[in-house]
């Protein structure tokens, strides 16, 4: 399984610099406007996270290799595996280009100072990168990629407007029982159980759809 | 003597395609040349070997292991060479090798730099421009490094001029001097395989025609020539098909010793290449 998250990394080893190019971009443009660093540190990780996603689907399907990878000596579940596991790896590698970004603008002085990561950055990437393959794979295993194109459209405008267009109704509604209820709830639980909550019920959801995505990958047809 | 492969009642439904109840063995050690004209199921059939499409009914049995069941287990020892590049184009062929290896426990990397010396291909470019007879010497390449014992290969040589096509042919004469080795080859270029298979199964719209060795075919099989005045109802019942023309006949038979008998003194007789028995067998009756 291994091989496989390798092998994702092997065919786009480019993406790895236009991640750091990526990383340096958000900085850049968004310390102005986010200035607690959300731009660089959440923000960054997550598209780095899709990018790498997304081309890896896109080499597997350009010269249908799936045909090869079946073919090969290795469990049609291990495929699918390996490209759940391979979102938290891609998700490693943008959150330490966004470090190494940051780390560089703190210490050269170069790019504007925003301070270093935080823990709640971290669980906000691994939610949104957890939700993003959640919805992406099955999707994606049941369709493929041309097909996916739209759906991707999709899944950015929830991850993006849902959370905001909450945020506005919350601010609109304060009357609302089940807003006050929610506001009195987040305000009595401390900010680990909420992370570690949040984190939970993402990760759960993930599981879910890797089952929901071995059982579509088992009956794909090549 | 032990099959490789047996498949039994094999049936695999599409809506305009029906791979029917097919039979046949893969004897160990041998070489099995698998015809039949385009869209009878030859790729359906490889595809249905190496589970890469599920089955309706039937059971596919490969070094005597369910290929469902033992499904990793059986491609340890499976080479595989498909029709088309599904290589990832972009890397060159160090790299594509480099993903390929680890999934075989005994990958020989000897042998690799050997066949990549010997088919001249170069390391360093990238898949995407190599040109197609080299695209598949480097199929043939990484499959024939992991001990396979057994070679699949679904039209390997399509698309290829005469010259490669023998030269590919001369491989794989090398190849099955390991008495350990089969191959499975599928092609509707049949002269390819009358140099080197041991058996021929061959398919018609996704049923079995027949699975005999080489042998028998050729001498079986013949072509008889004459005059229209030969053709009664009794006669005509003797052949496979007969092509009319207006200076006569020509048509095929399965039992040559018999038409030879018949025909005494009155028409050519020859033997069959595997090519006329497959036209003839496909167009049926004209």
């Amino acid at each position: 399984m291994l091989n496989l998250i390798i092998k994702d990394i092997l065919i786009q080893k480019k993406t790895i610099i236009y991640a750091l190019l990526y990383t340096i971009f958000m900085e850049v443009s968004f310390s102005s406007i986010l200035p607690s660093g959300f731009g660089l540190y959440v923000m960054s990780p997550m598209v780095i996270t899709y990018l790498f996603i997304s081309l890896a689907v896109q080499y597997d399907d350009k010269n249908k290799s799936e045909i090869i990878l079946n073919s090969l000596p290795v469990k049609k579940s291990d495929i699918v595996i390996a490209k759940y596991v391979s979102t938290f790896v891609f998700g490693i590698v943008g959150i330490i280009s966004s470090i190494i970004v940051g780390f560089i603008g703190n210490t050269t002085g170069l790019l504007i100072f925003i301070g270093s990561i935080s823990t709640l950055d971290i669980v906000l990437v691994v939610m949104s990168i957890c939700i993003f393959s959640s919805i992406f794979y099955p999707v994606y295993f049941k369709f493929g990629v041309s097909r996916m194109k739209i759906f991707t459209v999709l899944i950015f405008m929830v991850l993006f407007f849902v959370p905001t267009s909450a945020i506005d109704y919350i601010n609109q509604n304060t009357n609302n029982s089940l807003v006050q209820k929610y506001i009195s709830f987040i305000n009595a639980t401390s900010g680990v159980t909420l992370n570690s909550l949040v984190l939970i019920i993402a990760l759960i959801l993930f599981l879910i759809s890797l089952m929901v995505s071995i059982r579509i990958y088992n009956n794909k047809e090549f | 003597m032990d099959n490789i492969v047996e498949i039994k009642n094999l049936t695999k439904s599409y809506k305009d395609f029906t791979l029917d109840n097919l039979s046949f063995n893969v004897p160990r050690g041998s070489v099995m040349g698998f015809i039949g004209p385009n869209g009878s199921g030859k790729s359906t059939t490889i595809k249905l070997i190496m589970n890469l499409i599920k089955r309706n009914s039937g059971d596919i049995n490969i070094f005597g292991l369910d290929n469902l069941k033992h499904n990793k287990e059986i491609k340890q020892k499976i080479g595989f060479v498909y029709d088309e590049n599904y290589f990832y184009e972009e890397l060159n062929i160090l790299e594509m090798k480099n993903i390929i290896k680890p999934f075989y426990k005994s990958w020989n990397n000897n042998l690799f730099e050997k066949y990549i010396k010997e088919f001249e291909l170069p390391k360093k470019n990238k898949i995407k421009t190599l040109s197609k007879g080299m695209k598949m010497k480097l199929s043939l390449a990484l499959a024939l490094c992991h001990n396979a014992e057994l070679i699949i290969m679904d039209e390997p040589t399509s698309g290829l001029d005469p010259v490669f096509r023998s030269e590919l042919l001369d491989i794989l004469y090398n190849i099955i001097q390991d008495e350990n080795v089969s191959i499975f080859f599928s092609t509707h270029i049949t002269t390819d395989l009358e140099k080197i298979a041991d058996y021929i199964t061959f398919i018609n719209k996704g049923k079995l025609v027949f699975s005999q060795t080489k042998d028998e075919i050729i001498d079986n099989y013949g072509l008889v020539r004459g005059s229209k005045d030969l053709l009664d109802n009794d006669t005509r019942g003797e052949f496979v098909s007969i092509k009319e023309t207006g200076f006569g006949f020509e048509a095929l038979t399965k039992d040559i010793l018999r038409a030879r008998q018949l025909f005494k003194g009155k028409g050519v007789i020859e033997k069959a290449s595997l090519e006329d028995i497959m036209v003839y067998t496909v167009r049926g009756n004209v």
